[in-house]
């Protein structure tokens, strides 16, 4: 891959046995262990193209404000993953619409109203009749509404982390997941692109998404974007403004090769509601994330 | 100023328990340089008899930036393997701990149950 153009031969292998472990797939580590930032940026960027200087830029940016960094499990979930880490980290509590009563119907509900969602692709790839994706999807949301109440309920941050490392360990729960995520995408796109159809007001970002050939309302989104995620592509930067927007959270992301513009840090959405939680993300390219962790202010005595 | 920089408090997500005052960075030739004792990694136990305990960043600050000219520092150290990592955060001078060696436990250096009493004069 491009990346390991970077890195010595030594740390690809050390990372490999790290991602892939030794046994079944069931406890690949998808979040890599935390190291110091600026130590990782050094080993990613040598040399002195005007490239790595922009990104040794940039990574000292973020450690002025986070010690380390993971690195993130780079198929093509890595926005779902690195996203998901970081609410579920630092949850204290069930957003408000994991709390609503009819949440689990919610793909019930939809498959009722619009037939076309029985063309949704799951992540196993396998034909499925509209039963199976109701009762599939359903499943889903029920493992993610579990998850995010268990973690929220843990008191101590050690064990708090160890849950979150202990979820995304574990391969088939983890996918379950992002399906979850996705259709909570949908379900937002359907709910947006319904609103500006009856005169309401809605996110410029909801222009975006629908102005695009590809997707000129939910169903074209779901045939030709959201159905791609995890398989042939990962989220185009208007989806991550659906993404936060489905989660109800704010995304930060530091986009290093936009340092020294204003988009070095971008926060989707871009107007973001104040009692929305904010998570942050590093991406060198928009096309990979990994996540900072230990926020921590340092000042000069 | 002092001469030092510091992490830490009850309001950092830091992910262990630990909301202690740590020293990240010891500037050249500042102060606590040229005293030589104040190590990068050093934990703060109290400033001028006032212990650090239970405050948010910028208490911590705060108590430091109004320590007067004379500054007594309980510290307690932390050994240093004798080739240990040396990082450096971005602005061009060598040596110093990585920030993560400061505050991961996983990635500690071995704490030492040693206090060390300091006291010096700040440049104001």
């Amino acid at each position: 891959s491009e990346e390991d153009m970077y890195r010595d031969a030594e740390e690809i292998e050390r990372e490999r046995v790290l991602l892939c472990g030794t046994s079944s797939s069931e406890y690949k580590l998808s979040i890599a262990p935390e190291m110091d930032i600026m130590e990782y940026c050094r080993k990613e960027w040598r040399g002195n193209t005007p490239v790595a200087k922009r990104m040794r830029k940039g990574y000292e940016a973020v450690a002025q404000k986070f010690a380390s960094i993971r690195r993130v499990r780079g198929d093509n979930y890595c926005a779902f993953r690195a996203t998901l880490f970081q609410a579920l980290s630092q949850a204290t509590q069930l957003p408000s619409w994991l709390q609503s009563e009819d949440f689990t119907m919610l793909p019930e509900n939809l498959l009722s109203k619009y037939d076309w969602i029985k063309k949704w692709q799951l992540k196993q790839k396998l034909s499925r009749n509209m039963g199976e994706i109701s009762d599939e999807i359903k499943d889903c949301l029920i493992l993610l509404r579990k998850k995010w109440k268990n973690i929220s309920e843990i008191k101590g941050p050690i064990e708090k982390q160890e849950a979150c490392d202990k979820l995304f360990k574990n391969e088939e729960e983890e996918y379950s997941l992002y399906e979850a995520l996705k259709f909570l995408m949908l379900n937002t796109a359907i709910e947006l692109y319904n609103d500006d159809k009856n005169g309401r007001r809605v996110p410029v970002f909801s222009w975006l998404l629908f102005a695009r050939d590809t997707s000129r309302n939910p169903c074209q989104l779901m045939h030709n974007h959201l159905n791609h995620i995890g398989h042939s592509g990962g989220l185009e930067q208007v989806e991550m403004f659906l993404l936060a927007y489905a989660l109800q959270y704010t995304i930060q992301v530091y986009r290093l090769y936009k340092y020294s513009t204003d988009e070095f840090i971008t926060l989707y959405p871009n107007d973001p509601e104040e009692d929305w939680p904010v998570v942050t993300l590093i991406t060198e390219d928009d096309r990979h994330y990994n996540i900072p962790v230990r926020m921590c202010q340092e000042t000069m005595l | 100023g002092l001469g030092f920089n510091i992490v830490g408090g009850t309001d950092q997500q830091y992910i262990s328990n630990d909301s202690s005052i740590y020293v990240s960075r010891i500037k050249k030739d500042g102060a606590a340089y040229l005293d030589g004792r104040l190590q990068e990694g050093d934990k703060i136990l109290s400033v001028n008899g006032r212990a650090l305990k239970d405050l948010r960043h910028k208490d911590a600050v705060e108590l430091f930036r109004n320590a007067g000219c004379d500054v007594t520092l309980k510290i307690q150290r932390r050994l240093q393997p004798q080739n240990g990592p040396v990082g450096h955060r971005g602005d061009g001078e060598s040596g110093g701990l990585p920030l993560a060696a400061v505050l991961v436990p996983g990635l500690a250096l071995a704490a030492a149950a040693v206090w060390i009493l300091l006291r010096y004069r700040q440049r104001m």
